[in-house]
């Protein structure tokens, strides 16, 4: 009995150190610091699987898309990323838009719906907008707009990658899906000191 | 169990055989008998084998874990030789639990406490990551390795068994009493 005691409470102790190490998602890699101008994520959730869009566009109009398939329950997933160059008028237009801008926007969350959709627009690298399907709210016509129109534009292969998540796909969320992967990235996103090293 | 309570069980088991002396009296059975008796664990002690296993798991583990490491650091730091006293320590508790169950326990404890330093001082150097987010390395290879990998996993399995093991006997020492 003493031992199977001993074994649930050394368990415990691992999953403490296991929720509190890998939860929120990030990985051990240093990031470029060259930020981006706009990045939008589109998430569709379908029962268990995600297929996740992220558009990321350069002040220098070059935009990059990457498409990312997941599972929950799947330790590995592969994404593709492809470039193209965005008309600087359709740039220059979204962003006028986007500046204008006056929403009461909640809080980004992962999709938990079985079925489900969201996108999530982050301007400058520093002012995150949510809307999904969850809190009932759609996004501004000028993000699907441009985000229709950069998928649309011909783009060359940049190559494929794969993403891990120790957390078989549960802490990966759409704050890391739109590339912000380090706890400093990511507190400056939030506004939040809690990661804050 | 001490050699001297396996004589006295011997002998217990002697007086009250229904047998008779004949068989008994023979020197080599009562050869076989003795070494039975000394490593044979009495029925009640079956549960010393799973904590004998873990603490060798554990011993082994930090052993392996720092075959990996040592390259990396010629001399080691006054942690690492504390963390590999503690898989010795693992080692001879995998033993003792036959022999002298409280003491070997006490030193289980006592060889998590002193893994203890080093996980602490490796999680602290390693900030703002941690063993778990190397797992969550992305494609294709850029500033993680796959030595790098190996060593956290190691890690991570070595503290897992030697706090499993620890554990084990904090609460078979707490039963003891």
């Amino acid at each position: 009995m003493s031992n199977w005691a001993g074994i649930a409470v050394g368990l415990l102790i691992v999953a403490v150190w296991f929720v509190r190490s890998a939860w929120p998602y990030q990985t051990a890699e240093i990031r470029d610091s060259s930020a981006a101008k706009f990045r939008i994520l589109h998430v569709q959730k379908h029962g268990l699987q995600f297929d996740e869009t992220l558009v990321t566009a350069a002040r220098d109009t070059r935009a990059w898309t990457s498409r990312t398939r997941s599972h929950l329950f799947q330790y590995q997933f592969a994404h593709a990323i492809r470039q193209s160059i965005i008309p600087r008028e359709d740039l220059t237009a979204f962003l006028r838009s986007a500046n204008a801008w006056r929403l009461q926007i909640p809080a980004a969350h992962s999709l938990w719906s079985w079925n489900a959709e969201g996108w999530y627009v982050v301007l400058d690298d520093q002012r995150l907008l949510t809307f999904t399907t969850e809190s009932r709210s759609a996004p501004p016509p000028p993000v699907t707009k441009i985000f229709n129109e950069i998928e649309a534009l011909p783009s060359d292969p940049v190559g494929s990658f794969f993403l891990r998540d120790i957390c078989f796909g549960f802490c990966y969320d759409p704050i890391a899906a739109l590339g912000f992967t380090d706890l400093r990235g990511r507190d400056k996103l939030l506004g939040s000191k809690r990661y804050a090293h | 169990m001490s050699a001297a309570s396996a004589m006295d069980e011997l002998g217990a088991s002697r007086r009250s055989s229904p047998s008779g002396p004949s068989a008994r009296n023979c020197p080599e059975f009562v050869g076989v008998e003795l070494i039975m008796a000394l490593w044979w664990p009495r029925r009640a002690d079956l549960s010393i084998i799973p904590n004998a296993v873990l603490f060798i798991a554990a011993a082994i583990s930090v052993a392996v874990l720092f075959s990996a490491s040592l390259p990396f650091t010629l001399v080691p730091r006054l942690s690492e030789l504390a963390a590999m006293a503690g898989s010795l320590a693992f080692a001879s508790a995998a033993v003792l639990v036959f022999f002298r169950s409280r003491i070997a326990y006490g030193i289980a404890i006592a060889a998590g406490l002193l893994f203890l330093p080093w996980v602490v001082e490796t999680e602290v150097a390693l900030r703002p990551w941690n063993p778990w987010t190397f797992l969550n390395y992305s494609g294709p290879a850029r500033d993680v390795t796959g030595t790098q990998l190996t060593f956290m996993v190691r890690m991570i399995v070595s503290v897992a068994l030697i706090t499993i093991a620890a554990c084990c006997g904090l609460f078979a020492l707490i039963r003891w009493k």
